[in-house]
């Protein structure tokens, strides 16, 4: 027996690891990753702990319909259909699910990662079973309890208590014109025309401070009804929530295109402020991620199957198939890739993220395959091809078995640039209304962003997306170097 | 060299005609536009119940080019039974069969449309009762032919001849058919075949009523009188109902009443007044004795079925026509022979024209941003690649890589929201959008090109930095690779300074393969293009089609998408000419 060598990819981790950067870029997107995973414990409404006072109205309401209030109601919704409809959410719900009894099982398992592996595919399976595919028929039906109903005397003292001050300042800052047009009509020898004006802005002044008079009146007796609610033994409750009690769907009309601001303290945080529907940004990006990261994937591994194996076949067989194959390449790429995207999402007409993966899939295969084109043209003549050939071993078996290993290495380079441009689409289809209005996505935050002018609007998506492509364009540069054959040792 | 050059442009023709047949794939994967937002109301358009399908159906088919098969056309082959299985499922008589088996059938009979006239024509002659109907009615509404080209009021002389013929038959087909409501064709076609009818029977009415009697007795609707004056009104009547008096319908109906012949003699009188009288229910429209009218509604349709019948005749060659020819396949490549891409429908003008219109403003963006590409990175890639190892040369690969990662429009909106004229605290450097001021045209040419260039300056700047890093970096590498050749070290040894060494010697034949790059970046350019375009609000393709699917007008997104595919291919054959030219080594392989 000769010692075990180090095998090629064993080559390439180490030249891999020799690239700080691209370590480190790797780390950030497995941290983005645990982000998109955990997104729930950050952002949602559902609290983790709940307990209301006997007779408040939701318990009683719940207890008539026959159903009591859960203790716990965050596990609960993770696969709740109401809260995600999305399959996307429902599919990262079932990894934060698995993800801490899989990581007990890591370590367990230490070693002996093919049984670790299993361990955890069953451990998805089980509580795909359990928690998902009770909730798919579509006569689905639980009762949907509104937390944030819950919590409207809180809500409605922060609401008083973010909206009071600007409209104060407005009241004040009308108070003053009054006073300025006032100041200038006391001028006994003004023209005629000056007059006149002084007199309008003193009237619009005099309307606008009535008005905000008004809305303060207004906003002060709801603070106090709220905080009397609030005091009120009826409408007590405890419940823990996680740091952003938002789930990304609820928008508080009344808090729209807001500043970022940590006011109510730990659950009514709006670290990136509200959009214009008042939904939470923070929520928005995060469970945006979930939704960019698995377009980028999905949709990259169509064209690498779909470039694979016809790349593999025009490789192989050269002369007329590989003429074809050419000439299907050389259309295809007359269409740039996104106005023909553009183009597949428009004629189909229906907004959803599924047909935007398809439509990267069946558009984006051409690199891929005469990557594999190439790889194959230089690997078939080679003599172990030759060897097996002569062994008389089906020529399937040589394209797949034989010559694909040695020759999709250069694929995997091509595939994280390829998620990288991949997630640059969706959120410029997103950029241009084209995206699903159900899904959240950085490209349509981002256009709220150019239409309201607001920075947390702009900045906060536009970093999302550059960080995320960069990340994944320098991971995609350190595994380029890492194949490239010259660098092997 | 020369062979190199005549093998791309020869292979351009496949290429050409995929992208074409690609461009149709699309076209015909998309859903008809609804139907209902897109046809004229009942009033305009005369609709016609038939068969249960609306006629305007068949209309708006015919103008989309959607009533042929779409590759294919073999229902020149289509048998009586066939359609015979589908009439029966369609009309679904005893009750018996799925809604899904009755759509699909109905579907499959407007499909077939045309082609299924012989079939229906034999069906109608052998069948009886319910089924006869339903056949008659399909008939009626397959062999009725579209004027076409009428939106666009640019008929020509030939066309509109043909469309008055078009509509005279068709009014003659409505006459057979059992129960139509009357529309203007019709009444006018009915009023004709009076005139004729009455033609040939003048001899037997020898009009001894008064005219403007029997003009009062309509008027009044007095059965009675008219009753009384028998067979003698009919000249009279007919005088009213060929006429265009508003009393027309009446008088019809009193025609076909009174100018009936009493069923009696010998055979042969019994037999020519039956089918005098048979002739007159089926010219009328208000049919009021079915059977009789179905059988003169057979014979006539009979003598249509003689005259017309070439145009069902698929022998000799006529059907590979067919086959090949009828086919919306054909009909779009005709279309596309004579540079016809269809007519908008928010715009009305022709596709072509719109794009070409807008044309000028996206090649100007596309040209400009790739020219500046390499006038910016080629230098920048020799310049590395004399710094190769420095700090500074890795600063500088660094930096363009974070510029290759910054999503161009958030770039973009960065640019507008705080550089633009009209935002709030903005610096106000460039304008806010558009290609050019909406008075520049009157400037003189020289300020008219510096107000555009003033104006495009940061749509092309967000357009372009993105390739800075591949172009480049590919320079940098071509000359890497020429630097250690021999003929370089022969130049520095014999004294040559490093500038003429550098860029004469090492650059020159290192930066061809940079020409390649072509083909990947114009692509990139044009898609990166639509969305600048539509945040600077330069009118170019990405507004047009942006506002086409807005607007869901299928045609211009298309003939758009067929515009800039056939252009980027043009560039990339450019490209590769190039580079021809430039290495003359290459050969095609």
């Amino acid at each position: 027996m000769i010692a075990p060598e180090k095998t090629y990819w064993d080559v390439v981790r180490g030249q891999f690891a020799k690239n700080r950067i691209a370590v480190w870029s790797l780390r950030l997107l497995a941290a983005l990753f645990l982000l998109a995973i955990v997104a729930p414990v950050l952002c949602s409404s559902s609290p983790f702990y709940i307990s209301l006072a006997e007779n408040h109205p939701v318990a009683v309401e719940m207890r008539q319909a026959g159903h009591h209030v859960p203790r716990f109601p965050w596990f609960r919704d993770l696969f709740d259909h109401n809260r995600y409809p999305s399959g996307v959410d429902l599919f990262f719900n079932l990894l934060l699910a698995a993800l801490l009894p899989g990581l007990v099982l890591w370590r367990v398992a230490r070693g002996r990662r093919r049984l670790a592996f299993g361990a955890f595919g069953l451990l998805l399976i089980a509580v795909f079973v359990a928690m998902v595919l009770p909730g798919l028929p579509l006569n689905y039906s639980r009762p949907k309890i509104d937390y944030l109903g819950i919590r409207v005397p809180e809500l409605d003292v922060l609401r008083a208590d973010v909206k009071l001050p600007s409209i104060r300042r407005r009241h004040e800052e009308a108070q003053a014109a009054v006073a300025r047009a006032d100041a200038r009509l006391a001028i006994a020898d003004l023209p005629a025309n000056e007059r006149a004006n002084a007199e309008a802005n003193q009237l619009a002044a005099a309307d606008t401070a009535e008005n905000a008079e008004r809305v303060i009146r207004k906003w002060e007796a709801r603070r106090a009804a709220a905080a009397a609610m609030a005091e009120d033994p009826k409408f007590a409750y405890w419940m823990i929530l996680p740091p952003i009690g938002y789930h990304h769907k609820d928008g508080d009309e009344e808090r729209a295109v807001e500043d970022p601001t940590t006011a109510g303290g730990w659950g009514d945080w709006h670290l990136l402020g509200t959009d214009r529907n008042g939904r939470d940004v923070f929520a928005l990006l995060l469970y945006g991620t979930r939704v960019s990261l698995t377009i980028g994937i999905v949709g990259v591994s169509i064209y690498c199957t779909i470039g694979t194996i016809l790349g593999s076949l025009m490789g192989y067989f050269g002369r007329s198939v590989d003429m074809l194959g050419m000439r299907l390449v050389e259309i295809m790429m007359c269409f740039p890739q996104f106005v023909f995207i553009l183009i597949l999402v428009a004629v189909f007409n229906t907004q959803s993220i599924f047909l935007i993966m398809a439509a990267i899939g069946i558009i984006g295969w051409t690199g891929a395959a005469r990557l594999i084109r190439g790889q194959f043209l230089s690997e078939r003549g080679l003599d172990y091809v030759f060897a097996a050939h002569a062994l008389g071993i089906p020529r399937r078996r040589i394209v797949f078995k034989h010559i694909l290993p040695n020759a999709i290495h250069p694929i995997f380079v091509t595939a994280t640039f390829g998620v990288a441009s991949a997630i640059l689409m969706e959120s410029s289809l997103a950029f241009l209304g084209l995206g699903d209005p159900e899904v959240p996505s950085w490209g349509q935050v981002l256009l709220q962003g150019r239409e309201t002018k607001e920075w947390w609007l702009i900045h906060s998506p536009g970093f999302a997306i550059f960080f995320t492509v960069t990340i994944l364009n320098l991971v995609g540069e350190g595994l380029r170097d890492a194949l490239d054959p010259k660098l092997r040792q | 060299m020369r062979s190199y050059v005549l093998k791309r442009l020869l292979l351009m023709i496949p290429t050409l005609f995929g992208v074409s047949v690609v461009v149709w794939l699309v076209l015909t994967a998309a859903p008809e536009p609804p139907v209902t937002q897109q046809i004229p109301t009942s009033a305009e358009s005369g609709m016609t119940q038939a068969g249960g399908v609306p006629d305007a159906v068949k209309v708006f088919r015919a103008q989309y080019g959607l009533d042929k098969p779409k590759m294919w056309n073999n229902y020149y082959a289509l048998t009586t039974e066939q359609v015979r299985q589908a009439l029966e499922d369609a009309s679904d008589l005893d009750r018996s069969r799925a809604l899904g088996t009755r759509t699909r059938a109905q579907e499959r009979l407007i499909e077939w449309g045309e082609y299924a006239v012989p079939a229906l024509v034999a069906i109608e002659s052998d069948t009886k009762g319910a089924l006869r109907d339903r056949a008659n009615g399909w008939l009626v509404r397959a062999a009725k032919r579209v004027a076409v080209g009428q939106s666009g009021g640019r008929v020509s002389p030939e066309r509109a001849r043909r469309n008055a013929e078009i509509a005279r038959e068709n009014g003659v087909l409505d006459l057979y058919l059992w129960s139509p409501s009357a529309s203007e064709a019709q009444k006018a076609a009915a009023a004709e075949a009076i005139e004729t009818w009455y033609d040939g029977a003048r001899a037997d009415y020898d009009g001894r009523a008064d005219a403007s009697a029997v003009r009062a007795a309509l008027e009044r609707d007095a059965r009675a009188d008219l009753e009384r004056l028998g067979a003698g009104a009919v000249p009279a009547l007919v005088a009213l109902a060929t006429g265009d008096d508003p009393l027309a319908d009446r008088a019809v109906e009193w025609v076909a009443r009174l100018g009936r012949l009493p069923v009696e003699g010998d055979e042969a009188q019994r037999e020519r007044a039956e089918l005098r009288n048979a002739t007159l229910g089926a010219l009328v429209w208000k049919a009021s004795e079915p059977e009789t009218t179905k059988r003169g509604g057979a014979d006539a349709l009979r003598t249509w079925w003689e005259g017309a019948r070439a145009r069902w005749d698929y022998s000799g060659m006529r059907w590979l026509r067919v086959l090949l020819l009828e086919t919306q396949f054909a009909t779009y490549w005709g279309n596309l022979l004579r540079f016809d891409l269809g007519e908008s429908r928010v715009h009305r003008v022709p596709v072509f024209t719109l794009v070409l219109e807008r044309l000028k403003y996206s090649l100007t963006l596309s040209v400009t941003s790739i020219l500046l590409a390499y006038l910016i990175s080629v230098p920048l890639g020799i310049l590395s690649a004399r710094i190769h190892g420095s700090h500074a040369e890795r600063g500088t690969s660094l930096f363009l890589f974070a510029l290759y990662s910054l999503p161009s429009f958030y770039v973009a909106t960065l640019a507008i929201r705080y550089l633009a004229r009209d935002q709030p605290g903005s610096l106000e450097w460039i304008p806010e959008g558009r290609f050019e001021d909406l008075s520049a045209w009157r400037l003189p040419s020289w300020e008219w090109i510096r107000n555009i260039a003033w104006h495009i300056a940061a749509p092309i700047a967000c357009l372009t930095y993105g390739s800075f890093a591949a172009l480049s970096r590919y320079a940098k590498t071509g000359v890497l690779h020429v630097i250690r050749s021999d003929y370089v070290r022969t130049a520095r040894a014999k004294g040559l300074g490093e500038f003429a060494v550098t860029v004469k010697h090492a650059a020159r034949n290192g930066i061809i393969p940079v020409i390649t790059l072509l083909g990947g970046i114009l692509p990139a350019v044009v898609g990166g293009s639509f969305i600048i375009e539509v945040i600077f609000s330069i009118p170019g393709f990405g507004m047009l089609t942006i506002e086409s699917i807005h607007a869901q007008d299928y045609t211009v997104i298309v003939g758009v998408e067929l515009v800039v595919a056939v252009l980027t291919m043009v560039g990339i054959l450019l490209s590769d000419l190039l580079y021809a030219v430039v290495d003359p080594r290459i050969s095609y392989s």
